[in-house]
C-alpha cells in the first residue's frame, strides 16, 4: 500500500515511519481538495497548513448562491422612495433668505416633521388599503416659513400646505373632471383624501 | 418722485420673475409651486419691455444664485383672482430703480375676491403647471 523510498542513512527507520506519516496526510488533504473542487464552500485546511483553492468570493455572495434575489414589492419601493424624499428635504432647514424677503420666516422642524409625519400616515393609510399608486411627492419651501408636499402624476396634482404657526393644513387638488381643496387636520382622519389620490 | 409712468401690459407681453436657487432641492432643480410667492404684499416681475431675463435676474447683485421664470401676462390673468400691475420703481429708499418692474396681485387674499379653501394652493398649482420651464436655468452661466 506504501512503500517507502528513504534513502537516508541517518533516518533508519524512524526516519521512515514519520515520512510515511507524513505522506498520508498529504495525501489525505489532496484528496479532500479533489472533494471540494468545483464547490464555492471550500474550507482552509489550518492543520496541515495546506489551503485549498478559496475562491475570491466573500461570505454573503456564498448565501446568495443558489437563491433567487428577493425583488421589493411595490409598496416597499412607493415606502423607500418616500423615505429618500423624507432625507433629501432636510436642505429646506439650511435655506437662508437670499431673495431678501421682507416677510421671510426660518423654516423650522416642527413645520417639516407635521409634513414629512402626515406624508407618512398618508402612505400607511394608502398600502394598508393596497393602494400603490398614490406616488411620492415632491417636499419644498413655500412661502412665510410653510412646507408643501406636492404630487404631480400623471393627469392629477395635489398640493398640500403646511404653515408655519398652524397645526392645520390647507390642500388643493385636480384632476380631469374633478377638483377638491379645502383644510385638514394632518393628525386627523385622512382616507377620503387617500381615496382622492389614488382614485 | 417718479417720472416713469404706468403702462398697460398686453397679454402677449412676458414677466420676468427671480428665483433663488437656494430654495431648489440639490438634484431636482424643477420648478415647484413654492417658487411662487409675494414680497411686500405681490409677486415681484419685471416687464421684457424694460428688461431682459438676464438683468432680471442680476438685478440684486451675485445672479449665480438666480434662476427666472418667463410668465405671459394673458396667462397670468386667466388664472382666477391674478391680476398684472406695471409698478415701476424710481426714487425709493432702499430699492434699486427699475422701470420693469411689475406687480402680480392677489396670490394672498383681496378685498375683491372671497375668500375660499385652498385658494392660494389652487393659485400656485396654476402657476406651476403654466410656468414650469426655466427661462435662465438653475447655476447657468452668468454673462
Amino acid at each position: 500500500m506504501f512503500e517507502c523510498t528513504c534513502f537516508e542513512p541517518t533516518s533508519g527507520m524512524r526516519g521512515c515511519l514519520v515520512a510515511q506519516s507524513r505522506m498520508e496526510k498529504l495525501l489525505e488533504s489532496s484528496s479532500r481538495e479533489r472533494l471540494f473542487s468545483g464547490s464555492p464552500y471550500k474550507m482552509r485546511d489550518r492543520e496541515f497548513g495546506f489551503r485549498t483553492r478559496v475562491p475570491d468570493r466573500s461570505r454573503t455572495e456564498y448565501v446568495q448562491i443558489g437563491s433567487v434575489p428577493k425583488q421589493p414589492s411595490p409598496s416597499e419601493q412607493e415606502w423607500s422612495a418616500m423615505e429618500a424624499e423624507i432625507r433629501a428635504a432636510d436642505f429646506i432647514l439650511g435655506i437662508q433668505n437670499d431673495d431678501e424677503l421682507e416677510d421671510f420666516v426660518p423654516y423650522s422642524r416642527d413645520t417639516l416633521s407635521r409634513a414629512t409625519n402626515f406624508l407618512q400616515r398618508l402612505m400607511i393609510h394608502a398600502h394598508s388599503a393596497n393602494l400603490m399608486n398614490t406616488g411620492v411627492p415632491r417636499i419644498g419651501p413655500a412661502e412665510c416659513g410653510s412646507i408643501d408636499l406636492y404630487w404631480e402624476t400623471g393627469d392629477r396634482t395635489l398640493l398640500i400646505n403646511f404653515p408655519a404657526h398652524e397645526s392645520i393644513a390647507n390642500y388643493y387638488g385636480k384632476k380631469p373632471k374633478n377638483e377638491t381643496s379645502g383644510k385638514i387636520d394632518p393628525s386627523g382622519p385622512i382616507a377620503d383624501l387617500v381615496v382622492w389620490l389614488a382614485d | 418722485m417718479n417720472d416713469w409712468p404706468v403702462e398697460e401690459i398686453p397679454n402677449p407681453d412676458s414677466l420676468f420673475y427671480r428665483v433663488s436657487v437656494g430654495w431648489l432641492k440639490p438634484g431636482d432643480l424643477r420648478v415647484a409651486p413654492g417658487v411662487f410667492r409675494e414680497n411686500k404684499g405681490a409677486i415681484s416681475s419685471d416687464w421684457e419691455k424694460y428688461s431682459t431675463a438676464a438683468q432680471t435676474r442680476s438685478r440684486q447683485g451675485r445672479p449665480e444664485r438666480f434662476a427666472v421664470i418667463r410668465m405671459i401676462a394673458g396667462s397670468v390673468r386667466e388664472i382666477d383672482g391674478l391680476t398684472i400691475l406695471h409698478s415701476p420703481i424710481q426714487g425709493a429708499v432702499g430699492q434699486i430703480d427699475n422701470r420693469a418692474h411689475t406687480s402680480i396681485l392677489g396670490l394672498e387674499s383681496t378685498a375683491s375676491t372671497k375668500p375660499s379653501l385652498g385658494r392660494k394652493e389652487k393659485i400656485r398649482t396654476e402657476l406651476q403647471k403654466r410656468f414650469g420651464t426655466w427661462e435662465i436655468e438653475p447655476n447657468a452661466p452668468t454673462e
